[in-house]
């Protein structure tokens, strides 16, 4: 665990670090303790959608091009340790995001069910659950799909459309779905853990599969 | 001299759309300094890169440390630990700050001697003691100071061999004496164990610390050998002009203006040459090797 962090840590500056796990959580904790009354109990949705546009936007910052075929993986590339130590960079990567997840959810659901009492019934903490899969897949899809592109226009670019893309079906699913009566808990529940998966299965393979294609030339 | 070869490398073919490397049988004596010489695009970087291990396909086989094949390099995690590489590109990877190269080494290095590469670097005058100079990107570095941190990274490694690919191009003079007596002093620290091999332009100035050179002309070895042994085997002559058509055909190479002309010639032809008003002198390398690059290169000779 120490050396899978200590390897992380070789992407992700302090800076980084600070930013996105201790100033990013506290704002939207604080935007929804406070402020947050956009669709009332509902509000998970709207800090979930403004963590995946800025998860996925700062990760320009550590992983940045890592899926271009252009990508140069320099000494990682002179060391039979380079595969063991992406490996475990990208292990601890989606490890955080996730407990960043979890915890902004958690103290998210605490302060909703403080503000609302009753209304912050089972459904809602069903929701919090379905919220925390659906967030954490939709950062990691859209990363797995910047992650292809160097330049930071570019790279915001197809980030901006990703996570609308994402946001707005997701978001729009879950919050219409919840008032208006179609929704099926068990059916998101399934989705978001599919979906999280599998993106981290892909996400993970096609980093290795770069690696192992830089000592390969024309490929 | 009899020697044991660190790399040997034996049949290797590695073909591009418009150059292909070649070479048949080449050995790199342990326990010496060999100096990779050759024109822009003659092949030493493939060649450099092939043996680290970085380019994997091609034909023909490389031996390491006269006993492991290059399947033992990739799965035995000692031999590739025993290499220490610095090469032109990103090493580093641009958006890491000092603290995290060395943070990266110390993980991907067994035997990585942190305070040996915080004293080589302080050394180098590229200092780590203050946060500011911990958080400095490897991007914000000049070419001179990163070839300085990979030259600290792979010095403060246990290593056997070092391969460089052009360490001293980016390197101010001063500095390119100092990677001379750092390369002796790693060589001269082991009892004839360890090896470095480079790739060079600047010839002149790491003559001193070059023991054996292999030159590298159009993707294939055309000379090889210890310096000593090369300059004894070349002889470097200047001679008037109206003695150049009679010495021509026995030199190896010649560049002449209307004055005279200066060339090499091998010294067993030497005797053809007798009865001419010639000067001759021991090569420098940068002689040799500028002499043995013409007579072989392509340039200037497309359409001819």
């Amino acid at each position: 665990m120490k050396n899978s962090w200590k390897a992380y840590r070789t992407f992700a500056s302090r800076g980084y670090c600070i930013f996105c796990y201790l100033v990013i959580p506290a704002c939207l904790i604080l935007w929804h303790g406070t402020k947050g009354t956009l669709f009332g109990v509902q509000d998970i949705n709207v800090v979930s959608n403004s963590l995946v546009l800025l998860l996925a936007a700062a990760d320009y910052m550590t992983l940045n091009g890592v899926n271009s075929s252009k990508y140069g993986f320099g000494i990682l590339r002179c060391t039979s340790k380079g595969q063991e130590h992406l490996e475990r960079a990208l292990y601890m990567d989606f490890f955080i995001r996730f407990v960043v997840i979890a915890v902004i959810d958690f103290i998210c659901g605490i302060i909703s069910y403080q503000k609302y009492g009753a209304d912050f019934n089972k459904d809602m903490m069903m929701m919090h659950v379905i919220v925390l899969f659906v967030t954490f897949a939709c950062i990691n899809i859209t990363v797995f799909i910047s992650r292809f592109f160097t330049t930071m226009v570019n790279f915001m670019f197809v980030t901006y459309l990703v996570v609308s893309l994402l946001v707005v079906g997701t978001s729009v699913g879950l919050i219409y779905g919840f008032s208006f009566g179609h929704y099926n808990p068990v059916l998101w529940l399934l989705g978001g853990i599919v979906l999280s998966v599998i993106s981290v299965y892909a996400t993970k393979r096609y980093v290795l599969y770069n690696y192992r294609r830089s000592f390969l030339e024309g490929k | 001299m009899n020697t044991t070869p660190v790399i040997t490398c034996k049949n290797i073919e590695k073909k591009y759309k418009n150059f292909t490397l070649n070479v048949e049988n080449l050995e790199f004596p342990k326990g010496f300094a060999t100096a990779l010489i050759g024109e822009n695009g003659a092949g030493k970087t493939t060649l450099l890169e092939m043996i680290a291990g970085l380019r994997l396909e091609h034909k023909g086989d490389i031996t390491y440390f006269n006993k492991y094949s290059e399947d033992d390099r990739e799965n035995n995690l000692d031999i590739k630990n025993k290499i220490g590489y610095t090469g032109t590109g990103n090493y580093f990877l641009p958006h890491w700050n000092l603290e995290q190269t060395r943070m990266a080494q110390e993980l991907l290095f067994d035997g990585f001697d942190v305070r040996k590469y915080d004293s080589i670097l302080e050394n180098l005058a590229l200092s780590m003691n203050g946060k500011k100079d911990r958080n400095k990107k490897v991007s914000e570095l000049s070419d001179g100071n990163r070839t300085k941190l990979m030259l600290a990274g792979v010095l403060s490694r246990d290593t056997e061999l070092l391969l460089m690919d052009e360490p001293a191009s980016p390197l101010d003079p001063l500095m390119r004496d100092k990677l001379c007596n750092m390369i002796q002093d790693y060589i001269a620290s082991s009892d004839g164990q360890r090896s470095v091999i480079f790739s060079t332009h600047n010839i002149s100035d790491m003559e001193n610390v070059t023991d054996y050179a292999v030159i590298v002309e159009n993707g294939s070895v055309v000379e090889q050998g210890f310096v000593e042994e090369l300059k004894e085997k070349y002889t470097y002559v200047k001679g008037d002009i109206e003695d150049l058509k009679a010495a021509e055909g026995y030199l190896y190479d010649v560049t002449s203006s209307k004055y005279g002309f200066e060339g090499l010639c091998l010294s067993e032809n030497m005797d053809k040459l007798a009865g001419l008003n010639l000067m001759c002198e021991t090569p420098t390398l940068m002689q040799l090797s500028v002499g043995i690059m013409r007579a072989n290169t392509r340039l200037g000779k497309a359409g001819k």
